[in-house]
């Protein structure tokens, strides 16, 4: 109950904690980028990362139904499975790999192997980004179809999803280049890595309800 | 807590002061966003011979653009962009009026910068519904040039009422400031997340309030396509604008929930939780599942609009549409009424100075009617349906009422025997109970297929829904704003002025959505300016009434913005109430707990005069 005019160190929010200073009638709130997380700090990040998760599966739920309401098991005969589908799949899942590799490296210090890792990720997420909107140009069926018009769609979701995810996984890059990231400070990469793996199983589900069944 | 390097260096601390609040820095990065992406796709991506310089195209990624510079230029710059890519934080606070026109990392300025927002929604909805009852009181045409503008100004209504306010003023606005405060903590567990959320309301709002600019939609709040694509562009401000605001209060959700779960004070157990954080966790459980679900579903309309995309007409159904709107649409109803039965059982023992009655049911109530929310949403589209697929629907829209119906025995329980202080929150969480019963026994009756068959779409239904939002919610939404008044400003209210403010609004209320009820059985069907002349007589008294009813609100705003300013200076504790918001004096920019609080026992047990709290003891450090 104090009643101090400023903010104190102890009492900000922990991952706004360090750095605060109070110059009244300022309050100056600085610290760096990345901050070493309690166990239980970092437990409530998991948390946040997994309500996360959850509301964004959600819209995937609703393609695949809206997918099935409106063109059921259809799957038009000159669609080209592996240009915008498999080869997208395979890179994300080569992806996904790289970056748990990623966080295992952090955890053992090694920050070069973390950073090649993630960049390797990103490299192969935005060939799957060029690869997933080739043929929202270049496509034998009609957009104006019942399998048409859900596929651009959920195609340019999966696009949308996998430009966040590789933004994220970029984040990371950059601060393990400034030497931001550590063993201390695994959650950073950790939750980039969650965000990366899951919008690389969001996009399996969805591809295998547009190219396979 | 430590940082992982030494602290940063004085250089990166920028001397100069300020001068202007960020949000005017927000409003011109968003004016550049808006007209550099705009021209650049109605100009040269997307340029067509002879089309205007805001095409719908253009205008939704100039509007994105615009959001994008709004949030970055009102601090997510420096508290979220630059750190990202390994940047030190750097923000300057100041201590005055300015800490409210920008991002804030403390709850309680996040919290009361909803409000506001909030409430500038409510009434900026509430002028709408003034225009058209202004429009009903003649049967012909006569205030509006069109009935597209009519049912125009009827979704602006609905849609800044329901996604500016009901959503959001109970869990974003009072949430934000009273949960961490309610459960001994000093913040909320995702700061940065609220400060962002917070500032998508405005844009929102305005966004929408705007739409006309593009022109008209005669959709209402739900946006139901492929109506939509028969109206000019306005329903595209629709789609964005809910976008925005439903973004918002899904960030609150994922905050809040992480806060409930996490940044409790120790010995707070879960059979201590708060009820008001009940009601809080169970919306906010709502809305993390079906917010994702409604914003995708209207991005599916939204690029139908803009592509121009069949996907609701000639290759899919306009039942597709109602089915993942509706999906998201009834649980929205208890989104905004379920933090609204946690209040009553919030106010009532601290009013009455008497033991919250039957508590574990209380919690059951509102956790089982965020459970069946799920399950009812088919009776809006009754007259779509075979008998046989609406029985189920009708036999869960009835069950409902039973955890419903332990909200209320809880609350009654607990006045029973009470020596109750008829205060003005307690006046109005009564108001609020009787009109909740109105609108509930309603609900049942529109759950029968029978009567919902006939009373589909006329100013029955209307009517019912009013008294189920604007009956419950809104009423104890200002019980709150009484309640919790001497907190937020340190000054108290008068009780006369908020007696004769509270029963305005109740005689007045009723008056006008109690006709509404009678109007729709006569034959007074929904979105139509234009009707048969023998309702004429009934709808011009119900303007009247609903004239007095906006008035009565205005007086409320007035009377609490006054004595916040100009109040008796309030005790620390007046309501003598034990939840631990009221232990803690701190006004926005102070520590809420210095030490943090350790919670010894439950918040509604008066039967004793025991410490409900101590100060957490230090910890030793070796």
């Amino acid at each position: 109950m104090a009643k101090n005019f400023g903010v104190t160190t102890e009492d900000m929010p922990t991952s706004i904690q360090a750095g605060v200073s109070t110059t009244e009638p300022w309050t100056v709130i600085r610290h760096p980028a990345v901050l070493r997380l309690s166990p239980r700090e970092r437990r409530l990040g998991n948390f946040g990362m997994a309500l996360f998760v959850i509301s964004q599966a959600i819209p995937y739920f609703v393609l695949v139904n809206v997918r099935w309401m409106m063109a059921g098991g259809y799957i038009p005969p000159n669609l080209n499975h592996q240009l915008g589908g498999l080869w997208p799949t395979i890179l994300l899942a080569i992806g996904t790999v790289l970056v748990s590799l990623g966080v295992e490296a952090n955890r053992s210090g090694k920050i070069s192997r973390l950073q090649w890792s993630f960049t390797a990720s990103v490299v192969l997420g935005v060939a799957a980004i060029v690869l997933m909107l080739i043929p929202l140009w270049v496509h034998g069926w009609n957009t104006f179809g019942h399998y048409g018009s859900i596929y651009v769609i959920c195609q340019g979701v999966a696009v949308f999803y996998t430009i966040i995810a590789v933004i994220v996984v970029l984040g990371v890059v950059f601060r393990a280049g400034t030497g931001l990231i550590g063993p201390q400070t695994s959650f950073g990469p950790q939750s980039a890595a969650v965000v990366y793996t899951f919008n690389a199983i969001a996009w399996f589900g969805l591809y295998v309800a547009l190219y396979l069944v | 807590m430590s940082s992982t390097f030494a602290g940063t260096s004085e250089s990166f601390l920028r001397k100069g002061r300020r001068m202007l609040p960020p949000v005017v820095r927000g409003l011109f990065w968003a004016a550049i966003g808006f007209f550099v992406v705009n021209t650049l796709v109605s100009q040269a991506l997307d340029r067509t011979p002879f089309a205007p310089y805001v095409t719908k195209v253009s205008v939704t990624f100039g509007w994105a653009a615009a959001t994008c510079g709004w949030l970055l230029g009102l601090g997510a710059w420096e508290l979220v962009v630059r750190p990202y890519f390994g940047k030190p934080v750097e923000w300057e606070v100041p201590n005055d009026w300015r800490r409210y026109f920008m991002m804030s990392l403390d709850h309680k300025v996040v919290g009361l910068q909803y409000m506001v927002s909030s409430v500038s929604g409510f009434f900026i909805a509430g002028l709408a519904a003034m225009l058209m009852r202004l429009e009903l009181m003649n049967s012909s045409l006569w205030t509006f040039p069109t009935p597209n503008a009519y049912l125009s100004t009827v979704g602006i209504h609905g849609t800044i009422m329901m996604f500016s306010f009901g959503t959001v003023m109970l869990v974003s606005g009072f949430g934000n400031y009273l949960i961490p405060l309610m459960i001994g903590s000093n913040s909320s567990a995702f700061p940065r997340v609220s400060a962002i959320s917070q500032w998508l309301l405005p844009a929102g709002i305005i966004t929408v309030a705007l739409s006309p600019i593009l022109g008209t939609w005669t959709t209402g709040w739900r946006g139901y396509a492929p109506l939509a694509e028969q109206d000019p562009n306005g329903i595209v401000f629709y789609y964005l604008g809910v976008f925005a605001m439903t973004l918002s209060s899904l960030l609150v959700s994922i905050n809040l929930t992480a806060t409930i779960l996490f940044k409790r004070a120790k010995g707070l157990t879960w059979n201590r939780i708060p009820m008001y954080a009940w009601g809080i966790l169970a919306a906010s459980l709502l809305n993390i599942i079906w917010i994702p679900e409604i914003e995708m579903t209207f991005i599916l309309a939204l690029v139908s609009n803009v592509a121009s995309l069949p996907l609701f007409a000639q290759i899919g159904t306009p039942l597709t549409y109602m089915e993942v709107f509706w999906l998201f649409g009834h649980p929205e109803v208890y989104i905004v009424v379920v933090p609204a039965f946690a209040l009553w059982q919030e106010f009532l023992p601290v009013m009455g100075q008497k033991t919250l009655f039957g508590r574990a049911w209380g919690v059951l109530g509102l956790v089982f009617v965020m459970m069946f929310s799920g399950l009812v949403w088919a009776h809006h589209m009754f007259t779509n349906m075979r008998d046989d697929q609406m029985l189920p629907f009708s036999f869960f829209t009835e069950m409902i009422s039973i955890p419903t119906g332990f909200a209320f025995l809880t609350s009654i329980g607990t006045v029973w025997k009470s020596k109750l202080r008829l205060t003005t929150p307690t006046l109005l969480v009564f108001m609020s109970m009787f009109n909740f019963l109105i609108g509930g026994v309603t609900g049942v009756m529109l759950a029968d297929p029978v009567i919902n068959l006939q009373a589909h779409d006329t100013f029955f239904v209307v009517g019912h829904f009013h008294y189920t939002i604007i009956g419950a919610m809104v009423f104890t939404f200002m019980a709150a704003a009484y309640y919790w008044l001497p907190k937020f400003s340190g000054r108290m209210y008068s009780e006369f002025w908020g007696k004769v403010g509270a029963i305005w609004v109740f005689v007045a209320f009723n008056c006008a959505f109690g006709q509404f009820l009678l109007i729709g059985l006569r034959g007074m069907n929904r979105w139509v300016p234009v009707y048969p002349p023998y309702l004429r007589n009934m709808n011009f008294e119900i303007s009247l009434f609903a004239f007095l009813l906006g008035l009565g609100f205005l007086f409320n705003l007035v009377h609490i913005v006054w004595m916040w300013r100009y109040g008796k200076p309030a005790k620390a504790n007046p309501w003598n109430a034990k939840t631990l918001e009221w232990q803690s004096t701190a006004m926005p920019g102070e520590t809420n707990f210095n030490p943090p609080p350790e919670v010894l026992t439950g918040f509604y047990d008066y039967s004793d005069e025991q410490p409900v709290w101590k100060p957490e003891s230090p910890v030793e450090v070796s």
